[in-house]
């Protein structure tokens, strides 16, 4: 993963073991803080993995109330987010595979309007994120991104924005490494293609 | 692959910015670079796009609040959740009937079970009867094992390759984790793991009989969830014990 996990003690875990032992007693309110601390990151995973609006939101969805089913798996031994971000990874490609119907039509759907993908990128984003040089070129990037097939958006989105590497991208998928790293050079240069119209 | 002469492909220029190619490849395409500009402002490009794919935001907040919504759904879920995990000390002393599922999770399971068996006969039996009727017309006798995969429809071979990948580890770690559950537990979850592996069956060989049925597609997917979801659910509950 790109964020590095902090050292076990830090002020963080502590704070993500008393939220966490608080929402396992099944105090909502102490959910809501993990919720409103990591509803952006989850949120920004499904909509690019998905590139449907609608859809990233009932993800998002089901992560948390998935996240709250499993709090007692949560160890501690990860960093909250980190843990998190597993289960969003996996509740979008369980998603995914069960509705291949409406992923089908997602993928093949050139006339994407801007409510759907476009508009919301332009969603409030996190502090202290530094822009790749404008904001018209991330959006064009993202549109991109969003057009590109659900397989090769997938790695892309996985080893190219979230830092994922091969080996962890294949034991979340079950994909071959090679097949992903060639679903990533389509990928890549799909991109490259549609940047440079 | 000569790269004084031949320009190198798009994919080898990928795998050298991703530091996937032998030290003696990486030599031979770097030195193609420093002499040909096409691949060396390609290769510029594709530095470009990595670059900025890894600078995009990593939060993007939805455009709702969608936390009302998703508050009333957990307050609803309340009834399944634990009580409040111990610490490690008081684990250590409480006795190992005190460590086992509580009776009410285990009527949770119990129940589950009952809606499986209930869900399972009674709507698969429904879905399934044309196929069912095909089938026995046919002759054909097909099992999940002996059933020929490639007769499925090509795009749920994958969905139920990677189904079945997360099943065969879930039930890894449940395995692992028997000892940890009470006997009740187990034979529930046993019961309840039976029906829905014979509405995998049922809907399976359905499918078989009729591959372009969606609807028998989605309720093979939604027995594979349930599997997941009742596996998923009885390693969690190991976990906690």
């Amino acid at each position: 993963m790109t964020a590095v996990p902090p050292a076990n003690g830090s002020p963080e875990r502590e704070d993500d073991a008393r939220l966490i032992e608080r929402a396992r007693s099944g105090d909502v309110d102490a959910f809501e803080h993990v919720y409103r601390r990591e509803v952006g990151r989850v949120y920004a995973l499904c909509l690019r993995m998905t590139a449907d609006a609608p859809r990233a939101r009932e993800v998002t969805q089901s992560v948390f109330i998935r996240a709250w089913d499993r709090l007692g798996s949560f160890r501690g031994d990860s960093q909250l987010s980190s843990w998190l971000h597993r289960i969003a990874v996996n509740e979008v490609l369980v998603e995914a595979r069960t509705d291949r119907r409406r992923r089908a039509r997602v993928v093949l759907a050139d006339d994407r309007s801007d409510e759907q993908t476009g508009a919301q990128l332009d969603a409030p984003i996190e502090v202290g994120i530094t822009l790749p040089e404008d904001t018209e070129t991330r959006i064009d990037l993202e549109r991109a991104i969003s057009a590109l097939p659900a397989g090769a958006r997938t790695v892309f989105v996985l080893h190219d924005i979230e830092g994922y590497r091969h080996e962890e991208i294949s034991r979340m998928t079950g994909s071959a490494e090679g097949t992903l790293r060639a679903q990533l050079h389509r990928a890549r240069k799909l991109l490259m293609e549609a940047l440079s119209r | 692959m000569s790269q004084d002469r031949e320009h190198p492909d798009f994919e080898v220029l990928s795998d050298l910015l991703d530091g996937y190619l032998s030290k003696d490849d990486a030599e031979v395409v770097s030195e193609h670079l420093s002499v040909c500009m096409t691949c060396a402002e390609t290769y510029r490009s594709l530095q470009g796009l990595v670059s900025s794919a890894s600078a995009l935001p990593k939060s993007v907040l939805p455009p709702e609040d969608i936390w009302s919504e998703l508050r009333k759904s957990l307050e609803e879920r309340k009834e399944v959740v634990l009580p409040t995990s111990r610490r490690v000390a008081d684990r250590e002393s409480r006795s190992i009937h005190a460590r086992r599922p509580s009776g009410r999770m285990v009527a949770v399971l119990a129940a589950a079970a009952v809606i499986l068996i209930v869900l399972s006969s009674g709507i698969t039996a429904l879905v399934l009867r044309n196929g069912t009727r095909e089938m026995a017309g046919s002759g054909a006798t097909l099992t999940p094992a002996q059933a020929p995969s490639i007769v499925l429809p090509a795009g749920f071979r994958q969905t139920e390759n990677e189904f079945n990948r997360t099943i065969e580890e879930l039930q890894q770690a449940v395995d692992t984790q028997r000892g940890q559950l009470s006997p009740e537990t187990i034979r529930t979850v046993d019961r309840s793991l039976a029906v829905v592996d014979s509405a995998i069956a049922e809907a399976r060989a359905a499918l078989l009989a009729d591959p372009n049925n969606q609807m028998l597609v989605d309720l093979l997917s939604a027995s594979y969830q349930r599997k997941l979801d009742l596996l998923r659910r009885t390693s969690e509950l190991g976990s906690r014990t």
